[in-house]
């Protein structure tokens, strides 16, 4: 998984990238925030990086950020080449608060990386690394409003696995940090996800998601 | 030699002993200082004391079970099952509101008596329904159960709103998280509280408070050992009230080196201890000896100037002065006897000394 060298990937024409800090944090309605890689300390220029298969080639990629406190959002748009091979691709990371962003963890940053424009719906999801390598632990960063208990579940093998509290006590951003098992990340290809919270003994409606690998 | 000249003989003598004197009253003061300063630099076994309002509190059971059984009345047991497995027992429509029976197993017991093992974890809420909920976030090695019935994690106990809860007490020892930093979806919010500090003086073993102040609403409040971010053991209870939207919950941790960590949302963690000042102006003991010896020292200083004053005035010729005759001139004559002087001698101050 993963590749040695990463290739850059410049943002589109007409795109912008945009930040914001806020004083007060603003929540978004998506349950899944983020899908990353932790793995070790990353040595790109990049801080953010994303294992961007062959098929999206052509296509345009969206980069969605927030910080597990919900006073740093960015996103910007960027175009895949058309004859990307699939890989590892170190975004352009134009940002204006460099001291305060390059310092902020990889378990604190919330990174989706969506197919497609920016307008268009956050899925499928490329699995992305926030200053760290790809390869490590797979985790998805999940929005579950408060609920007693969320869990993974992976209609192909019927398996499922449970979320835990994110540890950081400014958990406005994502408050649940699930972890996708490290045998279907190695199987590579499509992971279809259903996303479950359980709220005052009642099951609320799963949300879908689906993380493509390269 | 008369006496008059003994002492002028010894004056040359007398600052020396009397500097002295004074700069090793000075150095003892210091000494004295520093030493109590770093006493009270030094913190001490302290105490914290919480009473608090509000919507949730988790507890992480430590402390035997002895001290962790609770008796819960006309309570709904949830006990959740594996996933994807259809429940065992058949489920009525009113209780499949209140636990989806796709996830639990619900049970009515007779008595409610339950037994919170060390390594249990539930958090207890009074959301909007005015019913008691307790979930089971995490188990021990041995699970706990209700009348026997055991609990697994996730499980859930509700006590419904009414009378059963009038004056419920659940007594606890064990860590313990106070509301829950306001988020999406939070219902876990602190609403109000005190907390109180207390700490054994350098003069006194008996702890004295120091730090009093309110808990801010939406605070999520910990006890932690200091420098660390691991709970200390506390013990206390949480009193349910039928009707009230909210639990009202005492905590007091033992004395040991503790502070109360406050996570507040949008800003850092706030940690509360006692510093020097608050054990300086709180120690009743230190504020009467300071009090004892200023008063002292007020009437040392007192004594001291009325002394050095009167002196001064003794010094003051209190008659008229002899003033020497000019060669030649003949002493006026003021109608008062004066001694014979001799041209060598004047007056000073009614008494007579030979220069």
């Amino acid at each position: 998984m993963g590749s040695a060298a990463a290739a850059p990937l410049a943002l589109s024409k007409n795109a912008q990238f945009v930040e914001t800090v806020r004083d007060k944090a603003q929540i978004s309605g998506s349950p899944v925030v983020g899908a990353l890689s932790l793995g070790g300390a990353a040595e790109a220029p990049s801080p953010l990086l994303a294992q961007i298969p062959a098929a999206w080639g052509g296509d345009d990629v969206c980069a969605r950020l927030v910080t597990s406190d919900g006073l740093y959002e960015a996103r910007g748009q960027y175009s895949v080449p058309a004859d990307w091979i699939g890989g590892v691709a170190e975004f352009d990371f134009p940002t204006e608060f460099s001291a305060r962003v390059l310092t902020i963890a990889p378990e604190s940053m919330a990174v989706l990386v969506s197919r497609g424009e920016c307008s268009a719906d956050v899925s499928p999801l490329a699995l992305a690394s926030w200053r760290s390598q790809p390869g490590g632990e797979v985790v998805l960063m999940v929005n579950s409003y408060r609920a007693d208990e969320t869990y993974l579940i992976f209609p192909a093998t019927g398996g499922d696995t449970d979320c835990i509290p994110n540890p950081d006590p400014q958990r406005t951003a994502f408050d649940m940090i699930c972890t996708v098992p490290d045998e279907l990340v190695a199987a590579g290809g499509t992971i279809a996800i259903e996303v479950n919270r359980v709220r005052g003994g009642g099951i609320a409606p799963p949300d879908a998601v689906s993380l493509e690998l390269p | 030699m008369s006496a008059e000249q003994a002492v002028v003989a010894q004056s040359p003598q007398a600052p020396r002993a009397i500097i002295r004197k004074r700069l090793l009253f000075a150095a003892a003061a210091i000494v004295l200082v520093l030493a109590a300063l770093l006493a009270y630099l030094t913190p001490r076994p302290r105490s914290f004391a919480i009473e608090a309002q509000t919507r949730a509190v988790a507890l992480s059971f430590a402390g035997g079970e002895a001290m962790n059984s609770w008796l819960l009345p006309d309570a709904l047991v949830c006990v959740r099952h594996a996933r994807r497995t259809a429940g065992e027992v058949p489920v009525s429509a009113d209780d499949a509101k209140t636990c989806d029976p796709r996830l639990y197993d619900i049970a009515h017991p007779v008595n409610g008596q339950t037994t919170w093992r060390d390594g249990d974890v539930v958090s207890l809420a009074r959301p909007g329904s005015g019913a008691l909920e307790i979930l089971v976030q995490k188990v021990g090695a041995q699970p706990p159960d209700v009348d026997g019935t055991a609990l697994t994690e996730s499980s859930r106990i509700v006590v419904p709103d009414g009378p059963s809860l009038d004056g419920l007490i659940l007594n606890f020892a064990g860590h313990i998280t106070i509301g829950d930093v306001p988020g999406p979806g939070s219902r876990h919010t602190l609403i109000s509280g005190t907390y109180e500090v207390r700490e054994a003086m350098p003069t006194q073993e008996r702890p004295v408070p120091l730090l009093t102040g309110d808990l801010f609403p939406g605070d999520r409040i910990r006890i932690l050992a200091d420098g660390t971010e691991n709970d200390v053991t506390s013990y206390g209870f949480v009193a349910v009230q039928s009707g009230a939207d909210a639990l009202e919950v005492v905590a007091y941790s033992p004395a040991g080196d503790s502070v109360l960590r406050a996570d507040r949302f949008g800003a850092k963690p706030i940690l509360t201890t006692p510093t020097w000042i608050d054990r300086v102006v709180h120690d009743p003991i230190l504020v009467a000896i300071t009090t004892i010896a200023g008063i002292v020292g007020a009437i040392l200083v007192f004594i001291d100037v009325y002394t050095r004053v009167a002196g001064r005035i003794a010094l003051l010729p209190s008659g008229p002065v002899a003033v020497e005759p000019k060669a030649g001139a003949a002493a006026p004559s003021s109608g008062v006897a004066q001694p014979a002087a001799s041209p060598a001698a004047r007056t000073v101050g009614g008494s007579v000394a030979e220069t």
